[in-house]
């Protein structure tokens, strides 16, 4: 026994001895060595060396940068985060948060100035491709693959964050999608039930808008170029591209747009959907309905279900609302996933000190992932003696409870060791969620195009304008798709196609 | 033969630029070290990212190492683009209409407070038109979609009550550009004014009095007077605003929608969703090096032009 323990004492210590000398890269001065199965402290890293010579080592870096884009708000404790991830992992944290509206250019102009953060978060469906192919982007697959993660997350998601077949991130929860609320209230007060199909929900909007007098405007929606904000309405369309028979196409252009469009613009005529809805900001929105002055409004399902609730009543309260199931016409649409990505740029012996004690660290499914999910114990959370986790207060907002630190508990794509000690989501978020789950449709990854690549601000301004324009009412369906194919003709939008279907 | 003053004067000019430029900058040495800190923030912040104008020559993106020099294609792909065109278009037009309406609207205002003969009262009324120059155009944009909203906003309030139907001003074509200028003129007139009313306290005032005596009236001798005593100032701000007729996009990103693009869309909402939203920084900068020749020309046409007219230019 003594002779064991001296034989893992030597192994450990020739460890740290060889790191010491193999010198360090940018961000890797090697301090120490772990095992990349538990990234924790160095003693834990010792005795798993002693009980595992043959895992692999890794160096610990100096630091790792991540940058995040929402999440917590400053004052809730962001630092004490920090610094207690930085003492699980024992590896510097520099955490940077920035503007969510403008994440990508800041990410984009950060990869142009060489100051890009070690990990941050891409949407797998736009903007994954784009990056694996300019090299932003570290392939994690033999990571992902050797870590053990791999096998606890369902193949499907693997191949929603994969390039060619190369795992580029690892998402930090399902992705939610949009559902349509409706004030049950309101139905109540009408004696009538909840919209099944097109012709039902329209009648439910007229109703709202000639029979309750506090309703100034039947349905909200912030812009109107999103088929998922408008699910109704969109029915089996979409502007964006989308496959059809296997094959990308652009959603503009197909047939089922033009009696899209054509039923918005009637809509938008008869006072149904909100005036304002070209100005509308998605706060604006929100507004509008905690005033009590909206009948229908798509948004996230979740968390968010609960808070549209909530809110509402705490101006009026005998408001109450119901998230309607998909009408029969069409279906609710998920957003993309979001992974948490290694840069590119980084050396392979970097992606895999960055991949070990920080991804690794914060999707191990115990304490590093009670961190990232529930944040820190007595500030975020609190843990009762059977190891139940609750959250706490906000401090930003000390009447509501945190629903998730970085990302959401409930929604983990890695599983925790023990789901069932996780904080558990309110009433109203699970029927929410139960409700998207009916129809809810994952959006296909975009493959790249250079192409696309060049025009696609110009190519959107277009889609938008034409949109805004027939559903105005400043030009009929028949002219504005006319007018929209014309330009895009001229924007390339076949050689885009083309190289998509490559 | 006694020399006149102008003699001496034109002399000790000669004398000077006869000397070395050693012995001259030695000579003025402490004026040199006065003017080394100007000279290093226009070098370090103006002159050395000039070294970007290269961009516009290669094709760069974020994750472009070594950029890859294709010589005039981001300024082709920029010159067949309609939607570029729109937007040098529109830009002409907002900022033209702009820079008439500052002039005139400053030059009007600052002859009004000009004539305000109690201190407190004009300094009031200053100070409270400088205000909206300080509030940034983000919650201006924000003021004036509440003022301008076609559900609950002020202005259709009032047409309402006069049995009109609301106008969505801000998503509407024929509305959106006079909204814009309505608005840049509330921020911006109060600022606009300082140097008007500048210039107008160096009109000299036995002017007025013996036009007065003569039986000018305040309008007549406003027209002969006030307005050629600060005509070199006009002209000043004006070359002035010449110079940055492209430079237009905060206003106009911050009031912009989809349905007004056609009319709404300048260079430098086209510069930043091209470089920015778009990453596509070698066509972006194309675009912009595009935007600052034009800007030089414009501005060395005024100058020459007043030169010819006036006999003066703020240029060389």
């Amino acid at each position: 026994m003594k002779s064991k323990k001296l034989l893992g004492l030597a192994l450990a210590a020739s460890m740290v001895f060889s790191m010491c000398s193999c010198g360090s890269g940018d961000s890797a001065g090697s301090t120490t060595a772990a095992t990349t199965k538990a990234a924790s402290n160095n003693a834990t890293t010792a005795a798993a060396t002693t009980e595992a010579p043959t895992e692999k080592v890794v160096e610990k870096p100096e630091k790792i940068t991540w940058w995040t884009h929402s999440g917590l708000n400053e004052e809730d404790y962001v630092k004490e985060w920090d610094a207690a991830f930085s003492e699980l992992s024992g590896v510097t944290l520099e955490h940077t948060q920035v503007s969510n509206n403008e994440y990508y250019e800041l990410l984009e102009i950060a990869f142009a100035s060489g100051t890009e953060p070690n990990v941050f978060d891409l949407s797998a469906d736009t903007k994954m491709a784009y990056y694996a192919s300019q090299g932003g982007i570290a392939d994690l697959t033999d990571l992902v693959k050797n870590s053990g993660i791999y096998d606890k997350v369902d193949p499907g998601v693997w191949e929603s964050v994969s390039v060619d077949g190369r795992i580029y991130g690892i998402p930090g929860e399902m992705p939610s999608g949009a559902i349509t609320y409706v004030r049950q209230d309101w139905l109540d007060k009408l004696g009538r039930k909840v919209p099944t199909n097109y012709d039902e929900f329209l009648d439910m909007l007229r109703a709202f808008k000639t029979e309750i007098p506090e309703c100034k405007i039947p349905l909200t929606v912030p812009g109107l170029t999103s088929a998922q904000n408008l699910p109704e309405f969109y029915q089996d369309a979409t502007p964006d591209l989308t496959i059809v028979n296997g094959q990308w196409v652009d959603g503009m252009a197909q047939d089922n747009m033009a009696s899209a469009l054509q039923r918005l613009q009637d809509a938008y005529k008869e006072g149904l959907i909100d005036m304002e809805a070209i100005t509308n900001t998605t706060s604006a929105c929100r507004d509008k309905w905690y005033a009590g002055e909206v009948g229908v409004f798509n948004y996230w399902a979740g968390k968010w279900g609960n808070t549209l609730q909530v809110n509402l009543q705490a101006n009026n309260p005998n408001a109450y609302i119901t998230g309607i199931d998909a009408i029969k016409e069409t279906y609710y649409r998920y957003a993309g996933f979001n992974a948490y990505c290694i840069s590119g740029r980084l050396s392979e012996k970097e992606v895999e000190q960055v991949f070990t004690y920080f991804l690794q660290v914060a999707f191990d499914g115990a304490e590093g992932q009670d961190l990232f999910y529930c944040g820190v114990e007595g500030l975020h959370r609190t843990t009762d003696a059977n190891g139940n986790i609750t959250y706490n207060n906000m401090k930003s907002k000390a009447d509501s409870t945190f629903q998730s630190v970085w990302a959401t508990p409930w929604l983990a794509v890695v599983p925790f060791d023990d789901p069932a000690k996780a904080p558990q989501p309110a009433e109203m978020v699970t029927i929410t969620l139960d409700t998207l789950k009916v129809t809810g449709t994952y959006k296909p990854t975009m493959p790249v195009s250079e192409t696309y690549n060049m025009v696609v601000a110009d190519w959107t301004s277009v889609k938008q304008e034409t949109i805004a324009n027939i559903v105005m009412g400043k030009t009929t369906v028949e002219e504005g798709l006319a007018n929209y194919k014309k330009q895009a003709d001229t924007l390339g939008v076949a050689q885009i196609l083309k190289e998509m279907n490559q | 033969m006694k020399r006149t003053k102008e003699q001496k004067e034109q002399k000790l000019i000669l004398s000077n630029k006869d000397k070395p430029l050693l012995k001259r900058m030695y000579k003025y040495r402490y004026m040199y070290f006065m003017y080394l800190p100007v000279f290093l923030i226009f070098l370090v912040f103006n002159y050395i990212p000039m070294v970007g104008i290269l961009i516009s020559f290669t094709k760069y993106t974020p994750f472009t190492k070594v950029p890859q020099w294709v010589g005039l294609q981001n300024f082709k792909q920029l010159f067949v683009s309609d939607i570029f065109w729109r937007s040098v278009k529109n830009t002409l037009i907002i900022s033209s209409v702009n820079i008439v309406l500052s002039i005139t609207t400053c030059v009007g205002l600052a002859l009004l407070i000009d004539e305000i003969k109690t201190v407190w009262f004009r300094k009031v009324v200053q100070s409270i038109l400088y205000i909206p120059h300080f509030i940034s155009w983000v919650v201006v944009a924000s003021i004036f979609t509440m003022i301008l909203s076609p559900q609950e906003g002020f202005i259709n309030g009032i047409l309402q009550a006069f049995g009109q139907d609301p106008i969505y001003f801000l998503a509407d074509s024929d509305w959106w550009r006079v909204c814009l200028w309505i608005i840049e003129r509330w921020k911006g007139i109060g600022w606009g004014t300082i140097i008007y009313i500048a210039a107008l306290t160096a009109v000299d005032g036995a002017l007025h009095e013996a036009a007065t005596i003569d039986g000018a009236n305040r309008v007549q001798r406003i027209w002969h007077i006030t307005l050629p005593s600060i005509a070199p100032t006009i002209l000043v701000v004006f070359i002035m605003d010449i110079a940055k007729i492209l430079n237009i996009f905060e206003p106009v990103w911050v009031l912009q929608n989809d349905a007004v693009l056609a009319v709404s869309d300048v260079i430098g909402t086209y510069v930043y969703r091209i470089g920015i939203t778009n990453a596509q920084y070698g066509v972006s900068a194309a675009a912009g090096l595009f935007k600052s020749v034009i800007s030089v020309v414009l501005v060395t046409i005024v100058n020459n032009a007043s030169r010819k007219i006036k006999g003066e230019g703020i240029l060389s």
